[in-house]
């Protein structure tokens, strides 16, 4: 059964390319299936999660790399750092998830996620995620209310 | 009275039976037994084994093509009652149950067409248990620690009528090849 | 009241004494072949006790007649008076999951002594070390199947089984096949541990001395609780590796560390169901390997591989079930609960058990089970220890010996699919760490 996983990737379902909402189907690619197999029975095909249970990707998940430590956390938190695939697979699986599901926010300058420093990162687990992912989500907000105001003001 | 009478007998004709077979063979045939009796449609690990075991007896072909039957190729990993003797079907929810939004997803060969699919095992929840069709089957089950990929979860979380477990499903939602 | 009711037996034709006489004489021989049926082999005169009342044949000669009983008024049992061969099996009701249920059975007697009502998906009871309370996690719904769910530690006189109170907790229990880590008791019996899964991970602390709810603290990644210290426990995450968590005095957490992977997740998984050997708990994997994890040499919590294994799993036969592992503590003996079977198989019941030597590792014994089994489980006492057997929806409890495997007796009508079986501990109170 985990062989399946580990198969030639045959397209079945043709996917619509608007991005973040179509549900992700498998057979779609390697990272999709890991996607799929691994996350979506919690995150959810389109990635929305479970308000105040499973957290959301979409329109959101991109905007960590803007804030220092976010980058690391995508990595550190669990659900990726302990799952159960190689450094090369979370490696394609960020770099595919962050634009499928959040394409709105990724950085202009986003440098796609390398096997050594996913390695490096996924070696030290977070164990308090819902603290640290207060804290970042706390900087997300800040940075919005600057990009709020250094608009008004562009404006003025 | 008669319970007891028929358990007796049951009792003793599940030993012979044992004693006279090979195990595994035997086991399935308690199992056919208990539940071809009517008794007790709750052998859950052996109903499994059973679907193993008879399938040789009855042909894998007809039973894998079955969604009332345990052997059905898309329940290689289901554990639970089976919709499709509860008023739903293998991904049809019973009337009036709900749904779960999350599951664990796994993957089952079908031997039609010689695939792998993935399969989404959601939960129908917001009724009692239907009783019905118990099977449990564990093709790249995990223990709960690794959730995804773990059968033995009660994944009836998340629904508006709370987390009470009607029966399963096994939804195709794609290849994996 | 037993005064008042005099028999008048002067309007009793003798004819329908004699009819009497004769139909209570067929009515005690039927119970004795009955009993004599009831007593399957193996099984004593133990198990199919005669009563007096059938086995006696009227005493109703020439109009002497024998005393009439004393008339009775409805009472309760009297308290349980524990013994090591008092035994709890955790019922989920799986057909019927708002009704579980853990049975109480005195295996000697081959009795059942009472119950408790487990409420929604019962998984298994918590024992502190002094015996007095026994303590369940237990969810409801407002409208049985539906409403507001209300999760509580619910607090229960060890003896008479009566409800002493509650504690409520987050609604957010763990729901699954019964597993003992499932919630877990620490702090020398002041603390119980509850763990949850919405699917978001976490951990729920009651401090049962006071009667109140602690704290509930996120444990992502990781699953279960397994006590090795008064106040320290480990959790199994999805990688292999374990979650390393301390307690302070009050019950809240004061250090969560992650460990590294001590196994392979997802090539030889090691069963979520280990055993308490006094000093660790051991695993055994998919393919029969046995893990430990206890306290490190530093104090630290360390999981390894022990370096021995079940048995070959090239030979066939494999390690599995609902609860696979047994430990005798006596005797230093781990039974391990076999069935044949390769991938794919490892819930499936087990027709053997394998008796090891925990010191030498050396293999004792191997016996065949009469009837398969899901769960195994032995007494705790010494001189006469137990190995119980059950298989789930038969809704039988076999006793073995656990010195050579012989069946004592089987029980049956019990339950309906019981999943868990927790003999009830005589270690309490001789200073388990936990």
């Amino acid at each position: 059964m985990r062989g399946g996983k580990r198969l030639a990737v045959a397209l079945a379902v043709a996917l619509a390319l608007a991005p973040a909402v179509v549900p992700v189907s498998a057979g779609a690619g390697g990272p999709a299936l890991d996607y799929v197999l691994n996350c979506q029975g919690c995150h959810l095909p389109d990635g929305r999660g479970m308000a105040g249970k499973v957290p959301s990707f979409r329109g959101q998940v991109a905007r960590f790399l803007s804030v220092p430590g976010g980058r690391a956390f995508l990595v550190q938190v669990p659900g990726v750092a302990r799952a159960n695939l190689s450094d090369e697979r979370i490696v394609a699986l960020l770099n595919w998830l962050l634009p499928r599901f959040d394409s709105d926010h990724l950085p202009a300058g986003f440098r796609p996620y390398t096997a050594d420093e996913v390695a490096r990162l996924r070696a030290t687990p977070e164990v308090r995620v819902a603290a640290r992912r207060a804290r970042l989500i706390a900087a997300i907000e800040d940075l919005k209310e600057l990009e709020k105001s250094s608009n008004l003001s562009s404006k003025n | 009275m008669s319970g007891k009478w028929l358990d007796a007998w049951m009792e003793r004709r599940a030993r012979r039976l044992y004693r006279g077979t090979s195990r595994r063979h035997a086991l399935a045939r308690i199992a056919g037994l208990l539940v071809g009796a009517g008794m007790l449609p709750l052998l859950p690990v052996s109903r499994g084994a059973a679907a193993h075991g008879e399938a040789g007896d009855k042909g894998e072909a007809a039973a894998t093509r079955d969604p009332n039957s345990c052997a059905y190729w898309r329940y290689c990993a289901i554990d639970g009652f089976l919709c499709s003797c509860c008023g739903g079907s293998a991904s049809q929810c019973p009337p009036g149950t709900e749904p779960s939004p999350v599951t664990w997803i796994g993957t089952c060969l079908n031997p039609e067409d010689g695939r792998h699919y993935v399969i989404s095992y959601n939960d129908c929840c917001g009724k009692t248990s239907c009783g019905r069709c118990m099977c449990n089957r564990n093709e790249g089950d995990k223990p709960v620690y690794v959730p995804y990929q773990s059968n033995d979860i009660n994944w009836c979380l998340g629904t508006k009528v709370g987390e009470v477990y009607h029966c399963s499903t096994a939804v195709v939602i794609g290849t994996a090849e | 009241m037993a005064e008042a009711d005099q028999p008048q037996d002067r309007a009793i034709p003798q004819w329908l004494v004699v009819l009497a006489a004769i139909v209570a004489v067929v009515a005690g021989a039927l119970a004795v072949v009955d009993a004599w049926w009831d007593s399957d082999e193996g099984d004593t005169a133990k198990g199919g006790k005669v009563t007096a009342e059938a086995s006696s044949p009227s005493p109703v000669t020439g109009g002497e007649r024998a005393a009439p009983l004393s008339s009775e008024q409805v009472a309760v049992a009297p308290a349980i008076a524990p013994h090591p061969h008092l035994v709890w099996l955790n019922d989920i009701a799986f057909p019927a999951m708002p009704d579980g249920r853990a049975i109480l059975v005195d295996a000697d007697a081959g009795t059942m002594r009472g119950m408790i009502s487990g409420g929604y998906g019962h998984n298994g009871l918590l024992f502190p070390p002094d015996g007095r309370r026994i303590y369940n996690p237990e969810t409801y719904y407002a409208r049985g199947t539906r409403g507001k769910r209300t999760d509580v530690l619910t607090i229960y006189d060890a003896r008479r089984l009566t409800v002493e109170g509650e504690i409520v907790l987050p609604p957010k229990r763990f729901m699954s096949m019964p597993l003992i880590g499932n919630a877990q008791m620490m702090g020398a019996g002041r603390f119980a541990l509850i763990y949850n899964f919405t699917p978001s991970q976490s951990v729920s602390v009651a401090d049962v001395e006071a009667g109140r709810f602690v704290t509930e603290f996120d444990t992502a990644g990781c699953s279960l609780i397994f006590p090795v210290a008064e106040r320290e426990f480990f959790m199994l995450c999805a990688d292999g590796g374990l979650l390393e968590v301390a307690l302070g005095p009050d019950g809240r957490p004061v250090r969560q560390e992650a460990r590294a992977k001590f196994f392979d997740a997802d090539r030889d998984p090691l069963f979520e169901k280990p055993v308490w050997t006094g000093d660790r708990w051991l695993f055994v994997s998919f393919h029969n390997d046995v893990y430990e994890v206890g306290a490190g040499k530093n104090g630290r919590i360390a999981g390894r591989k022990a370096g021995w294994r079940i048995a070959d799993p090239r030979a066939g036969w494999r390690a599995g079930g609902i609860q696979p592992l047994a430990v005798h503590r006596p005797s230093g003996r781990l039974f391990t609960l076999m069935h044949e079977g390769g991938d794919g198989h490892h819930k499936d019941p087990g027709t053997q058990v394998r008796v090891h030597d925990l010191k030498t590792h050396a293999e004792i014994a191997r016996w065949q089970l009469e009837r398969p089994a899901t769960a195994i489980a032995v007494s705790e006492d010494a001189e006469d220890p137990l190995l119980y057997a059950v298989m789930i929806g038969d809704p039988t409890l076999e006793v073995y010996s656990a010195r050579d495997g012989t069946l004592r007796r089987r029980i049956g009508e019990i339950g309906i699919t019981v999943t868990l079986v927790q003999p009830l501990p005589v270690s309490t109170g001789k200073g388990d760490a936990r």
